[in-house]
């Protein structure tokens, strides 16, 4: 008998604590929500346009748009989601054509920074001819020296650039 | 009275201008740009009466500071209206072909939207020669 009355206070004193705590979490809710309220009537712009309340540091959205409550745990969700997808992007690609190494690194090794450097020079001299619109014979003999000394790759690139130029008539020059 | 017609006959026979036998033909230079293609006659084009015509391919060797070398071989041509026309190469056999073309050849090149020779020819025949090949020239027939 002393048992079963046991029991049953128990029973009473768990339920009473649960209804308490809930109770308490409904009134936080409608803490919440007013609060809500409050930022989308006293907030002018962000009524209209939405935008970052100071206060709750929450992103408050325009009221045709009321669903979405965007805080800082869902940017940081959404840009994690980002990265892993760029990085698969990156992963399935083939491996020759995956560029790791920045630009940068070229200039570790100075016959790469010598032909950086011949680039750019071959790179500024078409730019110069081609404002003038003409090569001297004389200039275009430099020139294809300079464009000699190139790697095959950027050499070809130099060249195109040039001989199209020519086809074209925006410069006035032969060989 | 005999000796006079002699002299004369003489003179006029010394005076007459030689024959020459043999074809010769003028090809004057095309360009087309759409196409990519030029062709002409390098002495149909050096004897023409304007100062805007040529055509002719050439091939240059750089020996670079790193011991390294490039072959560079082009091409290119102009017409009376000077549209012009230029491609290059550094293919070996292209480039070959480019240095075999000689004073009185007919050239013809392609090329392609990189302004690279896709196709070199050169003819040498006698019919490209001209008559005058000395003092003032001019077009032969």
């Amino acid at each position: 008998m002393k048992s079963s009355s046991i029991l049953s206070l128990l029973q009473l004193i768990v339920i009473a604590v649960l209804v308490i705590k809930i109770i308490g979490l409904d009134k936080q809710l409608q803490l919440l929500n007013s609060t809500n309220q409050e930022n989308l009537s006293t907030a002018q712009g962000l009524e209209k346009l939405g935008g970052l309340d100071n206060h709750t540091n929450e992103y408050i959205c325009p009221p045709v748009t009321s669903v979405c409550n965007i805080n800082s745990s869902t940017i940081k969700q959404i840009v994690s989601l980002i990265d892993e997808k760029f990085a698969n992007m990156y992963l399935s690609m083939p491996i020759d054509q995956r560029s790791i190494e920045p630009e940068d690194h070229l200039l570790d090794d100075p016959q790469q920074t010598d032909q950086a450097v011949q680039l750019e020079r071959v790179n500024q001299e078409l730019d110069h001819f081609l404002d003038l619109g003409v090569i001297p014979e004389q200039k275009m003999e430099e020139l294809l020296t300079e464009i000699a000394q190139l790697n095959d790759h950027e050499r070809q690139q130099a060249l195109r650039r040039l001989v199209k130029a020519m086809n074209s008539g925006d410069l006035d020059a032969h060989f | 009275m005999k000796v006079k017609y002699l002299v004369a006959a003489t003179a006029l026979i010394l005076a007459s201008a030689p024959v020459y036998a043999g074809q010769y033909l003028e090809v004057a230079v095309e360009v087309d740009t759409v196409a990519m293609s030029a062709s002409g006659s390098m002495s149909t084009a050096r004897f023409s009466d304007n100062e805007i015509e040529f055509i002719g391919c050439g091939t240059t060797v750089f020996l670079n500071p790193d011991g390294s070398t490039y072959n560079f071989g082009f091409c290119q041509a102009a017409t009376t209206d000077n549209v012009r026309g230029f491609c290059n190469s550094d293919n070996p056999g292209i480039v070959a072909q480019m240095g075999e073309a000689s004073a009185y050849s007919y050239l013809s090149f392609n090329w392609d939207v990189d302004g690279i020779c896709t196709r070199v020819k050169h003819s040498t025949q006698s019919f490209y020669i001209p008559e005058h090949l000395d003092g003032n020239p001019g077009r032969g027939h």
